[in-house]
């Protein structure tokens, strides 16, 4: 690149005049070629942060150690970072963040591993802003111990582990003991359940078709690490991480830990009555179910047999204690080729397989293991129940088969994280049950991020006035509405990931599709003077045309061209009060659905490379249509972009015609060829201060019709069951596609931008 | 014109699966167009090979790719010595002496040139050749059937309505556990046991279409991993290689296949 070309782009940049020339120069070396370009386009990002001159000489300066020791591109992601962090915190900690730069370098050693650094520092920022510096601040020491992914797992283990709580992850991350982060360190050859979460989830719906709710229990400080898989029902929790396996073993234990888990899904059903059972007969009774569950599985898979064998590795000895003893029996119910001839042993087993035409009777396991439990207790060797546990370790702790209300369970924390996890689950339910509470202000699944990122409550800024059509005098009424920007709360959007967890397979079409839409559209363009092939056809007319003496038409080849894109999109959520309703049999809202569409079409747009913007809108009659711009078409599309969908409320009307004003001369801007507004509603315009139904149609209608005339595409996607609907009336039914199962929406809204833009 | 290259035999092995035959035979005997739709590797173009079979009628197959164009299929004009001279497309051939014509994976042409088989699908049964200004009268022996595999492509790729309802359809799935294991035994010269595992496995791999897997494992590919067994490779390293490895490049998605074989074995 000329140096000209640099000083004129240096000059537009906002205080880049504040960067000495000898940084300057050092820059020029640390970016060379088209990558000082890009950084400086970074640069003129940062430079429109509040705290500017400051912020750009001390960007200048840790580019220059980032990219000498990572790469030029990991400034331009850490620019990204700073933005974003300056959304929500403020100047300070964008200093706090621009600082420790350089001494994060070193310790991260790869840019794949700061990546993800910064990635952790986007999210938390959303998630937890009150405790964003603090981890700033201590990252680099961290990252001395840890390697980026224990940093990560360190990090949302305090995040998760507060339930929401600010006072409490702060109190989390300033009490950083080195003993506790020792935890989330992994060794080479360590699987922790998160590596092999995918796998597993697809191993139970491939063999069971079952679809088990997976989690691994968090780490908390002081508390001991559980050891042991548990459940309840068809929530399964295991340990972040089993002790003692590495490599492909660690993943096999992990398998023959859920397939055990699958079995007693399947097999045990209810759960048994402790009643007046001694501590050592509950421990035998489990023991024999669990036999009793794995045998009923591996009549249908006998695979699972070695799968399970595996961990059992116990050998005869003398009775030297109950756990032993049970090791034993164990391992006997399982493998036919084990010899023990301890008496005891050799009755269990053969008690067992006496019954096996009740196995299918849980009441069985009852029966064997009081007896069983009773002998050993005659005995007289040891048993103690308080450090009895459960073996092999791919087994589960034993208390997801037992009623709970009887006794206090050996590990009180392992179901309070059950009900935590489904809380969790339900939080969507419960937002829902609330909806009458419309004063209610913070929705329940809303964490305390949210609130604290929008401390005084928001009363908007007016940005612009519209029109409106009055269809009854036939006029225009002008300046009739006034559009009020609000800035958008932020939320965890732990739901949004949740809800597309259900959707991989959706992801990975767009993937697909996305890779197939920018590679593989060619169009063959025919009658050219040059091409890589003939044109048959025009071969022919020429060559007929020569017969027939006239001068033929040279053109006679073809080639391909592959079609560039050039469409820029606005999606247009309505977030009126409405989508607060629960979608028929689920336990989600309009909304929730909404919001995980709109993050997949994000993606496949985001993948695409297509500018796009996500703007959401509601109203309150005239004076007050509410305009929220969730992502801006020049912004990047990150983690940010989910939290602020995630903290959309649904409330109020919908006024649609000014909206679709408002978008239209948003999305007007663009310099693209294309421009499509994607609007999503659950149903008709309405508000308060309208009574006549038609009027709002109308008005829409108009409104469509102005921006077909702008050259401005719009496309509505209803989420509505009922027949006889007005959106077809105000988009024309070509650009209307009726959506009656919502739950649908989230794969059927990229697919259909497929559609619309191919 | 002789099409007697177009005639197959001997019998190909059709294993029914449900009443498809009959239905087969309704619509052939009413002149209806045919759509055979489902999974890909489940049998479609071995029943049309059959059924030819069955009906003694020639069978011309054309596989639909997105470059096709009308004259791909109705024909074009070619040069000789003399001048021009037409060329029939297969579909022409199909048209003029009496054959079946069977269009492999439609959705894969282009809607535009789809359409040129809507005059063939109604009443009238005649092909208009406009370069050519002819128009051709279907014999009356032509049959068009045409097979659909409804996946996700169907998103962008998809027949147009007027084309769909031409057509009556036979839903494809693939066979009942026992059925398909006499099929791959059959097929790869594989006791049954061998071939009823086999199946397990592929049924356990089609709970994941969807979740992870666009397809699960197809008959057909039951039938390589039984080729492969047949020629003394171990049950799981056949699966391992015909079905595991091509099916998907996830690692993830190939370490549940490998367990879900292991499991079943
Ligand atoms: N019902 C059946 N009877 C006999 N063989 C079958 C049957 N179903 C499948 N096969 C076997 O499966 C193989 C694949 O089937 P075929 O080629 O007909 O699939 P297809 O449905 O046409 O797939 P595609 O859509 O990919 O063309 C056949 O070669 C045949 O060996
Ligand atoms: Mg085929």
């Amino acid at each position: 690149m000329p140096g000209q070309l640099i000083e004129g782009l240096l000059k537009s940049v906002d205080y880049a005049g504040d960067i000495d020339s000898r940084s300057w120069d050092e820059l020029r070396a640390a970016f060379p070629g088209a990558s000082l370009e890009k950084w400086l386009d970074a640069l003129q990002r940062i430079a429109r942060l509040p705290g500017a001159p400051l912020l750009v000489t001390r960007f200048a300066k840790a580019s220059i150690a980032l990219a000498n020791r990572i790469g030029p591109d990991a400034c331009i992601e850490a620019a990204e970072t700073a933005t974003a962090l300056g959304r929500i915190s403020g100047t300070n900690t964008i200093l706090e963040f621009l600082a420790v730069l350089p001494h994060i370098a070193p310790e991260a050693r790869d840019p794949a591993a700061f990546m993800v650094w910064l990635r952790t520092i986007e999210e938390l920022v959303s998630l937890a802003p009150e405790s964003t510096g603090l981890v700033i601040r201590q990252s680099a020491a961290i990252l001395a111990r840890l390697s980026v992914r224990g940093f990560r797992s360190w990090v949302f283990n305090g995040v998760h582990g507060a339930k929401g709580d600010a006072a409490q992850r702060l109190s989390y991350f300033s009490h950083t003991d080195t003993h506790s982060l020792s935890s989330f360190e992994r060794n080479e050859g360590d699987v922790i359940f998160a590596d092999v979460e995918k796998p597993l989830r697809a191993f139970c719906r491939a063999l069971w078709n079952i679809q088990p709710a997976l989690r691994s229990a968090p780490v908390r400080p002081g508390v001991k690490a559980f050891r042991r898989s548990s459940f309840d029902g068809l929530f399964f929790q295991f340990p972040e991480i089993y002790a003692g396996y590495r490599g492909s073993q660690a993943q096999a234990h992990f398998f023959a830990a859920t397939a055990h888990l699958a079995a007693h899904a399947l097999y045990t059903r209810r759960r048994f009555v402790k009643g007046s059972l001694r501590p050592l007969q509950v421990a035998l009774v489990g023991l024999v179910e669990d036999a009793r569950v794995e045998a009923l599985a591996i009549a249908e898979y006998p695979g699972l047999r070695r799968l399970w064998l595996q961990f059992h590795n116990v050998q005869p000895g003398p009775a030297v204690s109950s756990e032993f003893m049970m090791m034993r029996l164990a391992r006997a119910l399982l493998d036919p080729a084990y010899a023990d001839d301890d008496p005891w042993v050799k009755k269990g087993v053969r008690m067992f397989f006496d019954r096996r035409n009740h196995w299918s009777d849980p009441a069985t396991s009852r029966e064997i293991g009081n007896l069983l439990g009773n002998d050993l207790g005659q005995m007289r060797i040891q048993f103690n129940p308080k450090s009895y546990v459960v073996e092999p370790s791919y087994r589960d702790d034993g208390d997801g088969i037992w009623e709970v209300d009887d006794s206090p369970p050996a590990q009180p924390e392992a179901s309070d994280m059950m009900l935590e996890a489904v809380r969790i689950n339900r939080s969507e339910e419960k937002n829902d049950r609330s909806r009458t509470e419309r004063n209610d202000d913070a929705p329940q699944n809303a964490n305390m991020a949210s609130r604290v990122a929008t401390a005084e409550e928001d009363s908007g800024v007016p940005i612009a006035r519209h029109p409106e059509w009055d269809h009854v005098s036939g006029t225009m009424r002008h300046d009739w509405t006034t559009l009020l920007e609000f800035t958008p709360r932020r939320a965890s959007a732990e739901q949004i990931d949740a809800l597309l967890r259900q959707h991989e397979d959706v992801e990975r079409r767009i993937t697909k599709l996305v890779r197939s839409a920018k590679i593989s559209r060619p169009r063959r363009i025919r009658g050219q003077a040059q091409g890589d092939r003939l044109d048959l056809d025009a071969c022919i007319r020429a060559s007929i045309e020569r017969r027939a003496g006239l001068t033929p038409e040279p053109r006679v080849y073809e080639t391909s061209e592959m079609l560039s894109r050039d469409l820029s999109v606005l999606l247009l959520l309505d977030v009126s009060e409405s989508t607060r309703d629960r979608v028929k049999d689920t336990d989600m809202t309009v909304l929730a659905l909404e919001r995980a569409a709109a993050s997949l079409l994000a993606q496949a747009m985001h993948e695409l490379g297509d500018p796009f913007a996500i703007h959401a809108f509601c109203s309150n009659g005239r004076s007050e249509v509410r305009y929220y711009r969730v992502k801006e078409f020049h912004e990047a599309y990150t983690a940010m972009t989910r939290s602020a969908l995630a903290g959309l409320r649904g409330m109020m009307s919908t006024r649609l015609g000014a909206a679709l004003r408002q978008a239209g001369d948003e999305i007007g801007r663009q310099a693209t060829h294309r421009k499509l507004i994607l609007i999503i509603t659950d149903g008709e315009p309405s508000d308060v201060d309208v009574p006549d139904k038609a009027y709002l149609v109308e008005d829409a209608r108009r409104a469509v019709h102005a921006l077909s005339h702008r050259g401005i595409d719009v496309f509505c996607v209803g989420l509505e069951s009922g027949a006889d609907s007005a959106l077809p009336r105000i988009f024309g039914s070509r650009n209307f596609m009726k959506i009656t199962r919502v739950e649908t929406l989230p794969e059927r809204l990229p697919m259909l931008y497929f559609m619309l833009t191919m | 014109m002789d099409l007697s290259n177009y005639l197959i035999s001997p019998e190909p092995y059709y294993r029914p699966a449900g009443n498809e035959i009959a239905h087969f035979i309704a619509a052939f005997s009413a002149r209806l167009p045919v759509m055979l739709k489902g999974p890909t590797g489940c049998g479609k173009t071995r029943f049309i090979e059959h059924m030819a079979w069955r009906f003694k009628k020639p069978l011309v197959t054309v596989a639909c790719h997105e470059d096709m164009t009308a004259a791909d299929l109705v024909g074009r004009f070619l040069l000789d010595a003399n001048g021009t001279i037409w060329h029939d497309g297969p579909l022409t051939i199909a048209v003029r002496h009496g054959a079946i014509c069977y269009l492999d994976e439609i959705v894969e042409a282009r809607q535009d040139t789809t359409v040129v088989i809507h005059p063939l699908t109604d009443d009238r049964r005649i092909l208009p050749l406009e370069k050519k200004n002819e128009l051709v009268r279907a014999h009356p022996d032509f049959r068009l059937v045409i097979s659909y595999n409804p996946g996700y492509q169907s998103v962008i790729k998809d027949l147009k309505e007027s084309t769909k309802q031409r057509f009556v359809a036979l839903d494809f799935t693939y066979p009942e556990a026992e059925a398909e294991a006499e099929i791959v035994a059959h097929e790869a010269g594989i006791d049954r046991d061998d071939a009823k595992k086999l199946v397990k496995i592929a049924e356990r791999t089609r709970n994941l279409k969807g979740h992870g897997l666009d397809e699960g494992v197809s008959t057909r590919m039951l039938i390589h991993a039984g080729r492969l067994i047949a020629s003394s490779i171990s049950l799981a390293q056949s699966c391992q290689i015909a079905l595991v490895l091509p099916l998907t490049d996830d690692r993830d998605m190939r370490k549940t296949l490998s367990e879900v074989i292991a499991v079943c074995a």
